[in-house]
């Protein structure tokens, strides 16, 4: 794989005005259907769309397959009444509209690893009614850390393989898993190096802007992205910001693929500098560890990911790893996104509310849906700043 | 029109039987601290592994629950207690009935003056599906300080030891925790009596396809009580579902009914309400009866699906001449139960959620299903509106309503009975006297 132009990927290498990079990265999250179509087009390739983190995308990518994640629309989902009904999961409904209406005909398959069960019976619905040439279900269990676990991940990893390979009619051979693996790897850390960046106390780059570069690094070819991202983050480093007068927050919740979400919280005043979404930075946060076989290695990937809520069953780490992050991130406030309806991340917010107020960081809990409730959450959104700000005098 | 009685009818024999048992249930737990036993909260797809530390009681949703529930001030107050402290309404509300009574001091002491008692629990535990669950006990488990277990059960056979050497686990580190002796003996006899319990809960609902169906979903949630409450590992429970299936067969043969108007059959597919409600004997103004439901008989029963459609209770241990002989044994017996004929294979599956209650529709010869939405419950309302659609599409009848089974303030009570009144009448029904 070493696709390095199309879609003006080509002409950003050669322009390192961050600004412009970033305006075509936020083009493809918005117009990410015609990103994926014109790639296939290119390169004569395969799209497939996945709908969760720990699913091994890494293995389409070394089968020349373009993985992306499905993600839903700001339009909402109404139209998926007579699968889900509308007390399901706002996120799961809007991921199945989208393919309802069409906008993922050039899917050649999907696959999902055991999560939710609501994200469970949208992929069911898809796979029932939008009938994918290919199609798999991944089990991954939720308790990752039984000392079994690893065993059933690396045989589901492998039958994956298989049957990739039964389909494509080709085999997938080691090295290009491994060199697949060090795109992604490289990704990964890119994208670590560039979220650092905030860190810094000035405007170097918005929430909004840092999640876009995220969302789009699901939804295109990663090693295309990569050539990006080196441009932008030398770009970045050399950009000395105004100084940032805004609140600094942290965003944390259940999946989101907003970018407009972002775009609303900041214009009250917030700086995002660090968000914990399985679509945000839970998709890159981490290090693998490396294997000498390359499927225990791409197996063993969601072990390296912090816990979304759904695989954070039982231990309940995942407060200590959003305290940990507001912390490291030096935010003044953790605005909690709850997707309406996701029983999962109910169950977790009080818990981390308590722990962030414990240790003096104030946090606000926003229940989302789509379209955006642009008002509201703009009023709720600027009265926590401004209480923040008279705490603050 | 009006319409007298169609059919014989007696009350079930073994309903003074089943409520006597439950009594006792109540009466013992109180006793459980005292005596040494072991006291495990959290609900379980499967009750035989503790059964290996001797006498062991599931504490499920608490000592008071039917008080609780009964009481709907009171409900309501353990609610408000738990939505306080966070817990969203959309949160499952058996977790936040059973949070809020924790909080409120309700949960573990007795609510009689005259007979103080506690049972606080020693552990909780979970063999799950349902991920609600499992966040909502670690949650109580937090709350008590007391330790917390989650058994994953896996979508199928394949990941067979997976399941095994999670319930190996939870033993050795239950004994070394609490320093009890498991003796795998009575775990074998356990496994053994709770598959024959999955077998006679299948066997009983097998029934329900003549006419007039031998009892209803009162019947059915009582029995549903036991093996929640008691544990399909006991040999009594066992020994209840084998006379009550023989009480059935009486039934089925002398055609006693349950409802002596029965004309039309429905299946109710959710929990029915544990607190007071007419919503499961309202139809029977119409002479319609609720005779079951696919989430029920998946949940507890061991059956297979065949070809021509009709449901199969798997043969007994004792039927196969399977020779359980040591803890090994015993939880592969225990795998393939939850795995291959359980909730293991049928949880998660969309098309068996839609295509086996369309089966069942048929086999069980209803000729409506109605649906209860429970926006607190993913396990119960995932595949609803796609099974509707399939049931719609073969013409069988379907009705669709809000509720809760455990949060009457999630039930609109008046409104079901009157767009019942229109359902039933709008399949030609009229009232009965």
């Amino acid at each position: 794989m070493g696709i390095e132009s199309g879609f003006g990927t080509e002409k950003l290498k050669s322009q390192l005005d961050p600004g412009v990079i970033l305006d075509r990265c936020q083009q493809i999250v918005s117009r990410r259907h015609d990103y994926a179509r014109d790639w296939a087009e290119r390169t004569g390739g395969q799209v497939m769309g996945y709908f969760c983190n720990c699913v091994p995308e890494v293995l389409l990518y070394a089968a020349g397959i373009l993985p992306v994640r499905i993600v839903g629309s700001d339009t909402g989902a109404a139209n998926v009444s007579a699968h889900l009904p509308d007390m399901h999961c706002s996120y799961c409904r809007g991921c199945l509209a989208e393919g309802v209406r069409g906008e993922y005909g050039y899917l050649k398959g999907v696959l999902l690893v055991n999560g939710c069960l609501y994200m469970q019976q949208a992929y069911d619905a898809w796979v029932r009614h939008l009938q994918p040439s290919f199609h798999q279900f991944i089990y991954y269990p939720h308790l990752l850390d039984h000392p079994r676990a690893q065993a059933v991940l690396v045989s589901e990893t492998a039958e994956l393989r298989r049957s990739l390979e039964a389909w494509l009619g080709k085999s997938i051979t080691d090295d290009q898993i491994r060199q697949a693996l060090e795109v992604y790897e490289t990704n990964r850390r890119l994208l670590r190096e560039i979220y650092e960046l905030q860190k810094r106390k000035d405007e170097t780059l918005s929430g909004a802007e840092a999640f876009a570069l995220v969302l789009a690094s699901q939804l295109m070819d990663k090693n295309e992205q990569n050539v990006i991202l080196r441009g932008l983050l030398d770009a970045l480093r050399k950009k000395k910001g105004k100084q940032d007068r805004r609140v600094r927050a942290m965003v944390a919740g259940g999946p989101f693929s907003s970018v407009d979400l972002f775009r609303l919280i900041e214009s009250q005043g917030v700086h995002i500098v660090i968000d914990d979404l399985c679509t945000g930075s839970a998709s890159f946060w981490g290090e693998a560890a490396p294997a000498p076989d390359p499927i225990i290695a791409v197996a063993c990937d969601c072990l390296s990911r912090p816990r979304c809520a759904v695989r954070d069953l039982s231990q309940a780490v995942r407060p200590q790893h959003v305290l940990d992050l507001a912390r490291e991130f030096q935010v003044e406030t953790v605005l909690l996104l709850q997707p309406e309806h996701c029983f999962i991340h109910e169950y977790d917010m009080p818990t981390i509310a308590r722990l962030l107020e414990a240790n003096g960081i104030p946090s606000l809990l926003l229940e989302i849906d789509f379209p955006l409730a642009k008002a509201q959450l703009e009023t709720r959104i600027s009265a926590h700043v401004e209480m923040l700000e008279r705490n603050q005098v | 029109m009006v319409v007298t009685q169609l059919w014989k009818t007696e009350p079930l024999q073994l309903s003074r039987k089943i409520m006597e048992m439950l009594k006792k249930r109540s009466a013992e737990l109180w006793q459980a601290n005292e005596r040494g036993e072991l006291v495990v909260a959290g609900f379980s797809v499967t009750t035989a592994l503790p059964a290996g530390f001797g006498r062991t009681h599931c504490l499920l949703y608490g000592p008071n629950w039917a008080k609780i529930i009964s009481d709907r001030e009171l409900a309501q107050r353990c609610f408000q207690t738990a939505e306080a402290e966070g817990w969203h309404q959309n949160t499952c509300a058996q977790d936040r009935l059973v949070l809020g009574s924790i909080l409120l001091g309700l949960y573990d002491r007795s609510l009689d003056p005259s007979k103080p008692g506690r049972a606080k629990p020693d552990l909780a535990l979970n063999v799950y599906t349902c991920e609600s669950m499992v966040k909502g006990d670690n949650l109580l488990a937090r709350y008590y300080g007391i330790p917390y277990y989650a058994i994953e059960i896996p979508p199928g056979p394949q990941h067979k030891a997976f399941f095994t050497s999670q319930c190996n686990d939870w033993i050795e580190q239950v004994a070394k925790a609490t320093g009890r002796r498991y003796d795998d003996e009575k775990l074998i006899e356990a496994v053994y009596h709770e598959w024959r319990t999955r077998v006679l809960w299948a066997r009983i609902c097998q029934l329900q396809r003549h006419v007039p169906a031998p009892i209803d979903f009162t019947v059915i949630g009582s029995l549903i009580a036991v093996i929640a409450f008691l544990g399909g590992h006991r040999k009594d429970v066992a020994d209840l579902f084998q006379e009550v299936l023989a009480e059935m067969q009486d039934r089925v043969e002398r055609k006693i009914a349950m409802v002596p108007t029965e004309r039309c059959r429905l299946m109710y597919e959710a929990v029915a309400p544990w607190y007071s409600s007419t919503l499961l004997r309202y139809p029977r103004k119409y002479g319609a009866t609720y005779i079951g439901s696919w989430h029920m008989l998946q949940l507890f029963g061991a059956y297979n699906v065949l070809e021509d459609g009709s449901f199969e209770p798997i043969p007994t241990l004792e039927q196969q001449s399977v020779k359980i002989k040591s803890r090994e044994d015993a939880l592969n017996v225990l795998a393939d139960l939850v795995l291959k004929h359980g909730p293991g294979v049928r949880y998660r599956c969309l098309d068996k959620r839609v295509s086996e209650r369309l089966q069942l529709a048929r086999y069980w010869r209803a000729n409506g299903v109605v649906f209860c939405m429970d926006r607190t419950c993913p396990a119960q309302t995932a595949g609803h509106i796609e099974a509707a659609g399939a049931l719609r599409k073969e013409g069988i009848r379907v009705f669709i309503h809000r509720g809760s089974g455990f949060s009457p303030a999630e039930f609109d009570e008046a409104d079901y009975e009157r767009r019942m009144d229109s359902f039933l009448e709008s399949m030609g029904l009229t009232l009965t006297v």
